[in-house]
């Protein structure tokens, strides 16, 4: 009995270490845990914010909302004459997005593409003076500007989202709708104007990239932004999900 | 150790459906709980794993459904068990909680505070495991819901999917909180059963540990053995 107790100590002491390794180690794990619900303000922060308060979560990829539609303010583009202020409405999956872009950027941005050999560049320019933003300062749309494509040929950089013949006529056409010859001129203009359309728009993903049409270190977003627009949460989810929903509780059934 | 003899004279506790029902409810926990909190991870772990880091957390997401799918299943089946079952009806009608609880949770407080001379006596199922096994209906009918939500997120408003999360990792804080703390330490480091209560992998409590333990559900079972000697071997009650 006494020889079997002695034989069994080794035994004994590797249950106990064991046992005190698996104990510890629980310890750890739940002072971690009570540091996580108690201690980590940014975890806390986040779970409170998440519940009570949308204010940050407005700035997260697919539930953005842009300053500008809080306050109002539109690209002015002149596009919108026609296409009112929420262009885009044949997929209700994604429209309120592309809607959303078409309050700081122009139409001409995604709307027309750079062909082969041609070259592009964009500038945020400021809404009304129409001069170079110099810094993004503030909150996505609290920049005061829109994004404006040009066209660069022979060193000579041209606005790709003006047409001086369209916009008088336009202009002129409201004030006269029961000119016919104005009319006339303002249907040949109307296919003229779209000429220079890309049949197939420019994508989420064919911009939310590396190398992509837009420059982002150029149009001045910071590093961190940079990489959310390129590499970034949304860009991933652009990448993964190539379908998008909407949520069907809600929905009426009307 | 418990020490206990090996000769020892031992009841049976749980029943083989019981025991294969525990040890999928454990094992797919574990899981849950090792591949949930490793979301809440610290960045600096993350990026310490590199590359490899992508495949870790792809291989995550797809184990924490799985497990989530058996851990689901086990819960309905042990549903249908105490609903339907012989043995599974007697574990419910044992576990439902009586006035005793109350008196028995205060006069062991009492012992413990050195108040009282004499441990009461408590039945088949303490008011502390009685306690234990209601929270994770509680708790499995909060992180089954919300994780279902969680898992067909696009037919949820953000909003809720928001609250389900918050609820999701709460629940789960508390029940691991629970399980490490409550059922680890009774099951595992108590000194009456150190290292561990083998019941849950033969299903059989030792007679020193029924007197310690569940003394009245003990004396009741002696007293049937006196009146009828033959003993059922299933449905908690069978000695070997």
């Amino acid at each position: 009995m006494h020889n079997s107790g002695r034989a069994n100590a080794p035994k004994r002491f590797l249950v106990h270490l064991v046992m005190l390794a698996i104990g510890l180690l629980l310890a750890v794990f739940c002072i971690w845990l009570v540091y996580l619900t108690y201690f980590k303000s940014s975890h806390g922060e986040a779970l409170a914010k998440k519940v009570v308060s949308r204010q940050e979560m407005i700035y997260e990829p697919f539930h953005g909302v842009d300053e500008s539609v809080h306050a109002g303010v539109k690209s002015k583009t002149w596009c919108l004459k026609c296409h009112e202020d929420y262009a885009h409405s044949k997929s209700k999956e994604v429209r309120g997005m592309l809607n959303a872009h078409s309050f700081f950027m122009a139409c001409e941005v995604c709307h027309i593409a750079p062909k082969e050999g041609e070259r592009f560049e964009y500038k945020w320019l400021q809404r009304g003076t129409n001069t170079p933003l110099t810094a993004l300062n503030g909150r996505p749309g609290e920049y005061g500007g829109t994004i404006i494509p040009f066209k660069v040929e022979k060193g000579v950089s041209r606005r790709l989202d003006e047409n001086q013949e369209a916009q008088q006529l336009l202009d002129a056409s409201a004030a006269k709708d029961s000119d016919e010859d104005l009319q006339r001129r303002k249907m040949r203009l109307n296919t003229d104007i779209h000429k220079g359309f890309s049949p197939k728009p420019i994508f989420c993903d064919e911009c939310h990239r590396e190398k992509g049409p837009l420059d982002f270190k150029q149009l001045m977003y910071s590093p961190q932004k940079t990489q959310r627009l390129t590499f970034g949460e949304g860009a991933n989810i652009i990448k993964q999900y190539k379908d998008f929903y909407l949520p069907t509780l809600t929905r009426s059934t009307r | 150790m418990s020490g206990h003899g090996n000769n020892e004279r031992v009841f049976a506790r749980l029943t083989k459906s019981e025991r294969i029902q525990h040890v999928i409810l454990f094992t797919s926990t574990t899981l849950l709980i090792i591949t949930g909190f490793m979301l809440m991870g610290e960045d600096w772990v993350v990026r310490m794993l590199g590359p490899t880091g992508k495949s870790i957390f792809y291989w995550r997401g797809i184990v924490h459904r799985i497990a989530a799918v058996a851990v689901s299943v086990v819960c309905f089946y042990h549903l249908f068990y105490v609903l339907f079952k012989t043995t599974g009806k007697s574990w419910i009608r044992d576990m439902l909680p009586r006035l005793k609880d109350g008196v028995d949770a205060y006069q062991n407080v009492m012992y413990m505070m050195g108040l009282r001379k004499e441990r009461p006596k408590l039945d088949r199922f303490t008011y502390l495991e009685k306690l234990e096994y209601f929270s994770v209906y509680f708790g499995m009918f909060i992180v089954i819901s919300t994780g279902t939500m969680m898992w067909t997120q696009s037919y949820w408003p953000k909003f809720y999917l928001d609250v389900a999360d918050a609820l999701h990792v709460g629940e789960a804080t508390l029940a691991a909180l629970a399980i490490i703390v409550g059922h680890i330490f009774a099951v595992h480091y108590n000194p009456h059963v150190y290292p561990m209560n083998r019941a849950f992998i033969d299903g059989n409590i030792s007679e020193t540990l029924m007197k310690e333990e569940h003394s009245l559900w003990y004396e009741r079972l002696i007293a049937e053995e006196v009146s009828k000697p033959a003993n059922t071997p299933e449905g908690g009650h069978g000695n070997a």
